[in-house]
């Protein structure tokens, strides 16, 4: 059994930059530290290049950081209308993304993220606790990525039955 | 399907990159002062090695950083990952 479900309400911020006064700066504003290591997910943030990061929560986090990082050199973008965010969980919730994703899943734990791609959507993937999938999607491609785990899921129901 | 390895991601299947061409080629420092013959060298000639060729990747899907590859153009085998602005690595000695 796998369910997909389509997240809605959260804020997504982009935040790029580097350096020691940056990580302070936002480590002040965040309540953490930025995860430095690549593909890692540390507090609310996901790792998505060594200079960029996507901070994800319920509330809108661009002028808090916009605050605390004045005068630093910095890229602070909204983008949670861009993306859209779904969760696949269930058992066979592995099974009906590997139809379509390359990564091996099983090295992918809680506190990892990957980028990669699904059915040919770029797609940033967290797996989180409890054997949920969380997706992070272009918008545009939200319709796309559903139908196509939809299939997904019915061939596995189909070939999972006796 | 070639697998390369993003220095930040890992290995990743090739259609997850976009080629950047042939590595280590340099803008002249001075173009006014090229012959038309050297300009068109800088702008249009490559190298075509059967072999082990420098290229530019950049990982499309994932981190979206540039990095150099040496690829062998026969077998398609991924010989070296080395970051952006840093020599042509020296070839292992492989014997082949």
């Amino acid at each position: 059994m796998a369910e997909l479900r389509e997240i809605d309400g959260l804020r997504l911020t982009i935040l790029r930059g580097g350096g020691a006064r940056f990580q302070a700066a936002v480590t002040g504003a965040l309540g953490f530290e930025l995860p430095e290591v690549p593909n890692t997910v540390a507090g609310c943030a996901l790792w998505l290049g060594p200079d960029e990061w996507l901070v994800v929560s319920d509330m809108d986090m661009s002028e808090a950081l916009e605050a605390a990082l004045e005068g630093e050199h910095r890229a602070i973008v909204d983008v949670s209308d861009a993306r859209a965010v779904l969760e696949l969980s269930g058992a066979d919730a592995p099974d009906v993304l590997a139809s379509s994703c390359r990564l091996d899943l099983r090295a992918l734990e809680s506190g990892c993220c990957a980028q990669t791609g699904l059915a040919r959507v770029p797609l940033l993937l967290e797996p989180r606790e409890g054997g949920v999938w969380r997706f992070y999607v272009g918008r545009s491609f939200a319709a796309y990525t559903r139908a196509w785990l939809e299939d997904a899921m019915a061939l596995q129901s189909i070939s999972a039955s006796p | 399907m070639m697998r390369i390895e993003c220095p930040w991601c890992g290995g990743r299947d090739e259609t997850e990159f976009h080629y950047g061409g042939e590595a280590h080629i340099m803008r002249p420092e001075n173009p006014d002062a090229l012959s038309d013959e050297a300009w068109a060298d800088y702008l249009f000639m490559r190298a075509n090695p059967k072999g082990v060729h420098a290229e530019r990747w950049m990982h499309a899907q994932g981190c979206r950083r540039w990095f150099n590859v040496l690829r062998h153009t026969v077998s398609h085998e991924v010989v070296a990952v080395y970051p952006m602005g840093t020599p042509r690595p020296d070839l292992p000695e492989t014997g082949a």
